[in-house]
């Protein structure tokens, strides 16, 4: 069953607007960390938001993405393929953490320091990423369906 | 057809170009009947080569490629650091004589141990620089950046490798090989070791930390805003005064590819047949760097650091950098330096009877025995970030180019660019009122 297109652009803009709020907190904390003396370092839900500059910038850019087809015309197939690769965006940083934390984990383990693995995996990115995963298969479907039914 | 993407207006290949694929698709529409079907290529374009996104996915992707080539690989550079250190520690065990333990130790597997531990990064970036080379990405990408690119002498193929300089000077003049215009090429590779490299990095952070107090952080960044700058700088210099580049700005003229799925095996053989080239070069030319500077630091035999040949030279070198503040331990470090930058710091810690990882306690010691001011330190993070790449950049260049002219071209402008610049900032930092 093809899950309606509208729910996807509705999803999708929610998932946009919540990777773009978190995104802009990620940067200034990114921003507060490199910039301003230490007393003046924002810190905001600890590893949940980590104060990456880069990091935070990236967010944002799939966050645009996501809530790019507002700007378009919701019946061409453009629309829905900004939802597809903003969702792959996700998806890729998402799996990236994963990976950064099980190398942490790895570092770790082999200089015999304690991992706080919690560090790694609470963070937005990865805690979002089943939610990001949905919408890949999903909005492939449908672009796949209208593509056919152009031909 | 595909679509094509040309840039640079008003150069006559460009015209020519845009002119041919015109008639093409005046005979395509003659004689194709119905519409042309729309491709999935054509779909990601239009999200990839956006008008206001292109840029900002770029940046994004390379982020995640640069995480992923650093911090992902990270344990396994720690094991092969871990394992050489463990082999030096046997080594010095079972053989009794003195000299002989210190050279095999310190020289060979040390410096073996020195070139392996960049294994794993340069893999991971090969990894994923050819995944977003054979799914056709990377194509796009030199486009989205040519326009801007072009105003100062460079194109979009000049992108991908002044980026991966972030990482190592090494994969960024051999990604030059992506770009085909001769003449662009070369002079992306000139001005690609003045992007601040990740070996660096440890040298703003040990020198920062030491003098610059809670402005560290944003001298370090300084470092990296100035290295975008002057390769710009240079790259527009460069164009405009050599003959050889002069006028010979080509059109950059792209025919995208079709977006493909990478496969793992034409990835694994992409990323074997660029990595091991560092390994057979780089590997060899860091390796001799290294037993060099283990004879000059040892030697006379028994002597101390202060009476070895590298101290002889050190003072031999110190009246040259006296206008700059640097003293002769600041000199022998830059000598270092030259074989791999990371060796700054170690050389630093060498004086101080201190191990590479204890960055603290060294910063601590430079802090105490006033070897740097502020603005002496800052000339100090200036001068590494230009002076001469590396030796196996050095080298690199050389392949590259297959020119003696250019190689030394790039090593000495790089000296008189990195001793002009620190020169600048001592002076006007002094008319500033810093001493």
């Amino acid at each position: 069953m093809q899950v309606p297109k509208g729910f996807i652009f509705a999803y999708a803009l929610i998932l946009g607007i919540l990777y773009l709020i978190l995104g802009f907190l990620e940067l200034t904390e990114g921003f507060s960390i490199m910039f301003l003396p230490p007393d003046y370092h924002v810190d905001l839900l600890g590893s949940f938001i980590p104060g990456d500059l880069f990091g935070g910038f990236s967010t944002i850019v799939v966050g645009l993405v996501l809530i790019r087809p507002l700007l378009l015309s919701r019946k061409k197939y453009d629309a829905l393929m900004y939802v597809l690769v903003g969702s792959a965006l996700a998806v890729i940083f998402g799996v990236l953490y994963v990976l950064i934390g099980g190398a942490n984990g790895l570092s770790a383990y082999m200089a015999g320091e304690k991992w706080i693995w919690t560090e790694d995996v609470f963070r937005f990115e990865v805690l979002l990423l089943p939610f990001s995963i949905l919408l890949v298969p999903t909005s492939w479907s449908v672009i796949k369906s209208m593509m056919k039914g152009s031909d | 057809m595909r679509f094509m993407g040309i840039s640079l207006s008003g150069d006559y290949e460009a015209l020519l170009a845009e002119r041919r694929y015109e008639v093409i698709s005046e005979i395509v529409e003659r004689v194709l009947r119905g519409r042309r079907k729309v491709t999935f290529s054509d779909l990601l374009d239009k999200v990839f080569l956006d008008k206001y996104l292109g840029i900002p996915i770029f940046l994004a992707l390379w982020w995640a490629l640069f995480r992923f080539t650093y911090d992902v690989s990270a344990p396994l550079s720690d094991l092969i650091d871990l394992l050489f250190s463990r082999l030096g520690q046997l080594v010095r065990a079972w053989v009794a004589d003195e000299v002989l333990s210190s050279f095999i130790a310190d020289g060979l597997i040390a410096g073996l141990g020195g070139v392996l531990v960049f294994l794993p990064p340069i893999f991971f970036l090969f990894f994923g620089l050819a995944i977003l080379e054979d799914s056709g990405y990377l194509a796009r990408a030199a486009f989205v950046f040519d326009k801007l690119l072009s105003k100062f002498g460079l194109q979009g193929r000049s992108f991908i490798p002044l980026l991966l300089g972030f990482g190592c000077n090494i994969p960024a003049c051999m990604a030059c090989r992506t770009i085909d215009v001769e003449e662009d090429r070369l002079l992306t590779i000139l001005v690609s070791p003045l992007i601040t490299c990740s070996a660096r990095l440890p040298v703003y952070v040990l020198i920062g930390s030491a003098v610059l107090g809670t402005y560290a952080a944003a001298g370090i960044y300084s470092m990296y805003l100035l290295s975008i700058f002057l390769a710009i700088l240079m790259a527009l210099l460069f164009r405009n005064t050599i003959p050889y580049f002069k006028g010979r700005r080509a059109a950059f003229i792209l025919e995208f590819p079709p977006y493909a799925m990478p496969t793992l095996r034409t990835t694994l053989i992409h990323m074997w047949e660029r990595g091991v080239l560092f390994l057979k070069k780089a590997g060899t030319v860091i390796l001799f760097g290294v037993i060099v500077v283990w004879l000059l630091s040892n030697f006379p035999w028994g002597a101390s650091l202060e009476a070895s040949y590298l101290a002889v030279l050190g003072k031999t070198l110190e009246p040259i950098f006296r206008p700059l503040g640097f003293d002769w331990r600041a000199c022998v470090a830059l000598f270092f330096g030259f074989i791999a930058k990371e060796i700054v710091v170690a050389t630093f810690g060498t004086f101080f009877g201190l191990g590479e990882e204890e960055e603290e306690a060294i910063a601590e010691v430079i802090r105490e025995q006033k070897m740097f001011t502020p603005l002496t330190g800052y000339a100090f993070m200036v001068f590494t970030l230009l002076y001469m790449p590396c030796i196996a950049t050095v080298g690199v260049i050389y392949r590259e180019t297959n020119s003696v002219k250019w190689t030394i071209f790039t090593v000495t402008y790089g000296l008189i660019l990195a001793y002009i610049m620190s020169l600048l900032v001592i002076t006007v930092g002094h008319l500033m009122g810093f001493s």
